[in-house]
């Protein structure tokens, strides 16, 4: 089975920020597991960014092959950039310092443990992500039930 | 508003002090262009890269008295929450209000645009302050500390 055969069009890939040891990076990837393992498991899928950079060609086949969204921790957007640059088409980006600022009241803090803030600004990103995912999804015309 | 620029290299990092300013030595640069005793403030180039992304500034109100020392503004990044301080007396005359929509201005335009506020010394010459050259050679180290 190859990459393509793994990413079917209607499963959506997440690529989050790898910034280890940055608050923001880890809400990306807080985010990103929440929708990935408990809100969409059927129609999302997590590629590391590392792979990409790595140039592994399943990765690089399942940018190339699904519908992506992007969440950077900082404004040098890694992941947004190295999804470009191994041909993805990215449906859509999402910037955690964006998203914080229309919500001010979940200040993320800690590194490798996000604060109660930071695990609330995660888990609104995500259904934030996961309405994008099921829109994605629609677009196919294929029906997934979430239940 | 500057005639050009001081850019120094240190590590990956470049920072640029602009020329005309003086400053304090946490990296506040006070501009004093217009003849009229009034002065416009802002964060140095350091002091934003070394702070990172800002998410929020919050600035006094137009006409607050400020006592030297007394915490000005508030700027909130993605690593710290900055107090900016000035060193001497001041009232407040005018606030960049585009801040509080794009408070990234701070980070993209320090010297410019980023701007922080305008004040009022209530004495004349302004204490505390350095200018381009003594701030460049105290931010260099502050810099070569920070990448060690």
């Amino acid at each position: 089975m190859n990459a393509t055969d793994q990413t079917p069009r209607r499963t959506v890939v997440l690529v989050p920020c790898s910034g280890i040891g940055k608050t923001y990076g880890t809400v990306t990837r807080e985010a990103t597991y929440i929708v990935a393992e408990d809100l969409r498991p059927e129609t999302t899928r997590i590629v590391p960014l590392s792979l990409l950079v790595l140039g592994d060609p399943e990765a690089l086949a399942a940018v190339r092959d699904a519908q992506v969204i992007t969440l950077d921790g900082c404004k040098l957007a890694c992941a947004t950039v190295n999804v470009r640059a191994a041909g993805g088409e990215i449906a859509h980006e999402y910037a955690v310092l964006d998203f914080y600022r229309t919500h001010r009241d979940l200040k993320p803090q800690g590194i490798a443990a996000l604060n109660e803030r930071g695990e609330a600004l995660a888990c609104a990103l995500a259904e934030e992500i996961a309405a994008s995912s099921d829109a994605l999804v629609a677009d196919t015309g294929e029906e997934v039930d979430h239940a | 508003m500057t005639a050009g620029y001081r850019q120094i290299t240190v590590g990956k990092f470049i920072f640029r002090v602009a020329s005309d300013n003086r400053y304090t030595e946490d990296g506040v640069w006070v501009f004093e262009g217009g003849g009229d005793g009034l002065f416009r403030l802002g964060l140095s180039d350091f002091r934003q890269q070394s702070s990172g992304d800002v998410a929020f500034v919050e600035l006094p109100a137009v006409g607050q008295v400020m006592k030297a020392g007394e915490t000005v503004a508030d700027v909130e990044t993605i690593k710290v929450d900055l107090e900016v301080t000035l060193p001497f007396d001041a009232t407040v005359v005018a606030i960049n209000e585009t801040l509080s929509e794009t408070p990234e201005l701070i980070n993209q335009d320090p010297y410019g645009a980023g701007w922080l506020m305008e004040v009022r010394p209530e004495t004349l010459p302004a204490p505390g302050l350095m200018d381009a050259d003594s701030y460049l050679a105290i931010m260099v180290a502050q810099a070569e500390g920070a990448v060690r």
